[in-house]
């Protein structure tokens, strides 16, 4: 007997690749959720992930930085927060890949 | 006789004692007997002192009074006609000078002499005691028989009135014309003291004395006949006899009294004829009357509801009108002319029937149709929209007082006793509840009475725990595609629901304030029973009362979990109902917290971008950015992406080095395809995630596409979700090739699993004899696939059920590569076929959805949740349920989301395995 598979409809859970400490500090929600703004997570409503190795979504951190009194730091360890430029952990890009406005604001 | 005997009837006459019988001619010799006492009764005043002239006088009214009784006195045998009496001289003179001249006594016996109309009407009572009571009494003893009504009547009156007319006959004739006579010369005062009897008017013309003496007489008399018939009997009788009447004049088909209606109809008028000609007889004879009255009364009350029972009860299902009009009709135009005519042969002072006694009958009449509808009210709300007409005949039984109160009460124990049962399952109770709502929505547009009695319904369906699920999977069914057999043979889905889904958005927008709306020409006052912060809600579609079931959040959750469930099942690309849906609720309940629903929704349709875009990627191999779009770029400018990607080397699946080899020349096929639906697992509900492996070339496509999908969406990592989703396949087999779509992934995965191993060609070569293939039994397959044992049977009888494989020994499962020919051989596969199709559709119905419930992952979680509770008793000593609840709630990696009730559950099933025990009062401790 032979099987052939004609077509194979798959689900599957996405998540951020990210390490343990899943939730923004800012909005204290899951990475996997959204920002207190957004109503999609994903592409809507993206993590940013910073030089010091702190992530948060990406309205999260941008509020922040936005603020006189937070003076770009990082509101986890008070660095300057620079986006990382490369990701760090995604498995699919080992090249230095630079974003177009990687950098905050 | 003895003194006593005298002594009492000196004070309480007794009839027999005092009435005298006419003195014998013979005797006339009054002159000697002792002075002062005369001959007849025994009350002539003895007394010495009587002068002369009383004496004469007592004498010679002795004289008259012998002669004029004489002549006065009856027959003993009734004779047929009142006879003829002729007066002689002697007689005239006698009845002149007792009745008008000096022998006349005032009234009350002055002297106890006795007055000669007295005399008569007392021989009349003797006379009706000795010889007609008899018989009247034979007719009347019993139980009067409803067959015999008629006759008793018919008989009693004749009798009655043949013997008044022998009684007043020479009372009439030679009694009255003296009165009226010796009235006539002497002028006596009038005599107030007659009451007005206006009821029964006797001859008016006559002057008082007469008149009176005449009126006294009849009352007399029709005293000792209403007495001797006895008065409950005749009462009750005559009721029958005249609810009889009526339901012969009207037709009725179905009587209280049982009796079935005479086949041929019965002429009506010569019917009415008699029933005037008794009723007229009774009331000569006076036994119409209060009494008459009254029995009239107790038939017509009978009347109206047998005729109502037997005309109106019919609703009419086809033209689905009101029978109340016809009901008013009947009673203007059929009923009071009855009354009249019974109130006039009964001489009732007022025979005619007024206008407002007219309606408070129609009234009365509208109020016992509307109980009798209300009390199958039940019947007609399942049959909506067919039972209309009574619907209307309620709404008009809605004016009467009283019947708001009535309807509900009698409704909500109609529905409590043939609704809210646990026999009735939630999608009966659910179409009723949208009848009910669409029934009394037309009968009291409002809505106050609805909320009143939905009330219960409501409390209940809440309770259901299947209830959401219904209504939500109803809301999501299609109506056209999945025409009848879906809704009758699933009680799962409801069709009104579904239907009431189909129906186009009602418009939401337009209603402002309806109450302030003032060209609104319809509008009307809320009802007086409205509560005063009552408002009525804006919408009353039934789904609005669907949705409002709940608490809102409690409703949400629920609606995330089928959401989700159906969602993976659903076959429609475009999900048109399930935008709908949300639509819907998002207007009915405003759009927060539905962020869940929002974002699976999004992700089922994104899915497709995404497989598309990705499909793009792995074929046209060359690095290549056409699946990022501008768009998305600007979206998420921050997000890492795979600009420069690394070229995937293009990794057919078939070279895919695996455990399991397909022998599938795949590099020569295009080999299949795989669609994923990418879900943000943090919005959708727990999801089933029974691991096993899947056929090789698919877990090859499957990294394929995470690692594409990682580069396009940068940081992001695909999780596969083996239990969910479908697969199609073709078998090709020695002799025959079959196609299955829409199978589970197991089903595939373990049917894959039977082709032959590269070490195992040799088997597959060649069949043995029966024409099997390769076995496998299932503790293998669970080891080639690390699957669950229940998941493997489950599959293996799937595919036994479908004549793929056949099990050879216990447990053990081969191929049938060629369908046997003989017939006995393949009679035994198609039966064990059929058995196994059926086990394995019973054990598909068992499996639980795509979402995991609470209970799933209680039972998953219980060895967890047991070694803790064992611990934490050995510890601490023993518990109650809510310190161990709190505890867990405390301490339990990852929380303990389950209720008091779960944990008693648990320590139950625990005791049970003799871990724990219970010391009663809910405190437990480790076995010792």
């Amino acid at each position: 007997m032979k099987v052939t598979i004609k077509e194979w409809n798959a689900v599957a859970a996405w998540r951020w690749d990210m390490p343990d400490d899943d939730v923004c500090g800012i909005c204290r929600n899951p990475y996997d959720s959204t920002c207190s703004k957004c109503k999609f997570p994903g592409d809507e409503c993206p993590l940013l992930l910073g030089e010091c190795n702190h992530s948060f979504h990406m309205h999260c951190i941008f509020s922040w930085l936005k603020q006189e009194s937070s003076q770009e730091k990082c509101p986890m360890c008070r660095q300057p927060f620079k986006s990382k430029s490369q990701d760090a952990t995604a498995a699919g890009a080992e090249e230095p890949t630079q974003a177009p406005d990687s950098s905050p604001i | 006789m003895d003194h006593q005997t005298l002594v009492f009837s000196s004070v309480f006459p007794v009839l027999s004692l005092s009435h005298t019988t006419p003195t014998p001619v013979a005797t006339p010799d009054l002159g000697f007997t002792a002075p002062g006492t005369s001959f007849g009764s025994p009350y002539i005043p003895r007394q010495a002192e009587l002068h002369d002239n009383t004496q004469h006088r007592g004498v010679k009214r002795t004289i008259a009074w012998s002669c004029a009784t004489r002549f006065l006195s009856l027959d003993k045998v009734v004779p047929a006609v009142p006879r003829i009496l002729h007066r002689t001289r002697e007689v005239e003179d006698a009845l002149v000078y007792l009745l008008a001249g000096e022998g006349r006594v005032e009234d009350g016996a002055r002297n106890g002499e006795e007055g000669l109309v007295e005399w008569y009407t007392n021989e009349c009572r003797l006379h009706f005691a000795n010889n007609v009571r008899p018989v009247l009494e034979e007719l009347w003893r019993d139980e009067v028989k409803i067959g015999l009504s008629w006759d008793v009547l018919d008989e009693s009156q004749r009798v009655l009135e043949q013997v008044q007319n022998v009684y007043l006959e020479p009372f009439n004739e030679h009694v009255l014309p003296f009165l009226q006579s010796g009235a006539n010369s002497t002028i006596r005062p009038s005599r107030p003291s007659r009451p007005p009897r206006p009821m029964r008017p006797t001859r008016r013309d006559e002057d008082g004395a007469a008149g009176h003496a005449s009126w006294k007489f009849r009352r007399d008399m029709h005293a000792l006949f209403a007495h001797c018939v006895a008065p409950q009997r005749f009462s009750k009788t005559l009721s029958y006899v005249l609810y009889d009447a009526g339901c012969r004049l009207f037709r009725i088909h179905t009587r209280q009294d049982g009796v079935q209606p005479s086949a041929p109809p019965e002429d009506i008028t010569e019917f009415r004829q008699r029933m005037t000609a008794l009723l007229q007889g009774l009331e000569r004879v006076g036994l119409g009357g209060e009494n008459a009255q009254k029995a009239f009364a107790h038939a017509m009350n009978k009347l109206l509801d047998s005729f109502i029972n037997s005309h109106f009860l019919k609703v009419d299902w086809y033209s689905k009108k009101s029978v109340v009009p016809q009901l008013k009709l009947w009673i203007r135009d059929g009923f009071c002319p009855l009354v009249e005519l019974v109130l006039e042969c009964l001489r009732c002072e007022q025979s005619s029937v007024l206008p407002t006694e007219v309606t408070s009958w129609q009234e009365m009449a509208l109020g016992r149709l509307g109980r009798v509808r209300v009390d199958n009210l039940f019947d007609f709300v399942i049959n909506w929209d067919k039972s209309l007409g009574a619907f209307l005949d309620i709404k008009d039984y809605l004016k009467v007082a009283g019947a708001k109160q009535h309807l509900t009460s009698s409704f909500s124990q109609q529905v409590s006793r043939r609704l809210l049962h646990p026999g009735a399952t939630t999608t009966y109770i659910l179409n009723v509840y949208i009848s009910i709502v669409r029934a009394f929505h037309e009968l009291e547009p409002k809505g106050v009475l609805l909320e009143r009695v939905a009330r219960p319904i409501r409390r209940y369906l809440k309770e259901r725990e299947d209830t959401a699920r219904i209504i939500i999977s109803s809301l999501l069914t299609d109506l056209s595609h999945e025409t009848g057999s879906k809704f009758s043979s699933n009680s799962e889905l409801s069709y009104e629901i579904a239907s009431e889904m189909a129906k186009p958005l009602a418009n939401l927008g337009q209603e402002a304030d309806e109450e302030l709306n003032w060209n609104d020409m319809n509008w009307q006052p809320l009802p007086q029973d409205a509560s005063p912060d009552y408002k009525k809600s804006k919408v009353e579609d039934v789904i609005w009362f669907l949705l409002t079931l709940w608490e809102r959040d409690d409703f949400i959750n629920e609606l995330k979990n089928i959401l989700g469930d159906h969602l993976l099942r659903c076959q429609d690309p475009e999900y048109e109902k399930e935008i709908r849906l949300l639509e819907l609720i998002k207007m009915r309940l405003g759009d927060n917290n539905l962020q869940a629903c929002e974002v699976m929704l999004r992700d089922v349709l994104d899915s497709k971008r995404i497989n598309a875009s990705i499909h793009t990627a792995t074929i046209t191999s060359p690095p290549t950015q056409a699946f990022f779009t501008p768009e998305q770029q600007s979206r998420n400018p921050q997000t890492p992406d795979g600009r420069h990607p690394r070229t995937p080397q293009p990794r057919r699946p078939a070279q895919a080095s695996s455990h399991l080899a397909p022998s599938t020349p795949a590099a020569a096929l295009p080999g299949p395809t795989l669609n994923a639906q990418i879900l943000s697992s943090f919005f959708w509900p727990l999801l089933r995630d029974d691991d096993f492996r899947v056929p090789a070339e698919i877990s090859a496509l499957q990294t394929q596409y995470g690692t594409n999908f990682t580069r396009i969406k940068g940081m992001r990592k695909l999780r596969w979700m083996n239990a969910l989703g479908s697969g199609s396949i073709t078998l090709s087999f020695a002799d025959r090739t079959e196609d299955f779509d829409n199978l589970t992934p197991w089903q595939v995965s373990v049917v894959h699993a039977f082709q032959p191993q590269p070490g195992e060609q040799h088997i597959a070569a060649k069949h043995t004899k029966s024409g099997e293939g390769i076995s496998r039994n299932v503790s293998q397959l669970e080891d080639m696939l690390d699957m669950d044992e229940s998941l493997v049977r489950q599959a293996a009888a799937f595919w036994v059920g479908k004549s793929v494989l056949r099990e050879t020994g216990s447990d053990t499962y081969a191929v049938i590569e060629t369908l046997p020919t003989s017939d006995k051989k393949s009679k035994a596969d198609e039966d064990a076929a059929a058995a196994a199709a059926e086990l394995a559709a019973v054990e598909a119905a068992q499996q639980p959805t795509a979402v995991r419930s609470q209970q799933d992952l209680l039972n998953e979680k219980k060895d967890v949740y047991a070694a803790f509770i064992i611990g934490m008793l050995t510890a601490q000593g023993n518990m109650p349920v809510k310190r161990i609840l709190m505890m867990m709630r405390m301490m339990v990696v990852g929380g303990f989301p389950f209720g008091e009730e779960e944990v008693g559950g648990l320590l139950l099933e625990m005791e049970g395995e003799g871990k724990v025990i219970g010391f009663g009062g809910d405190v437990w401790g480790v076995k010792k």
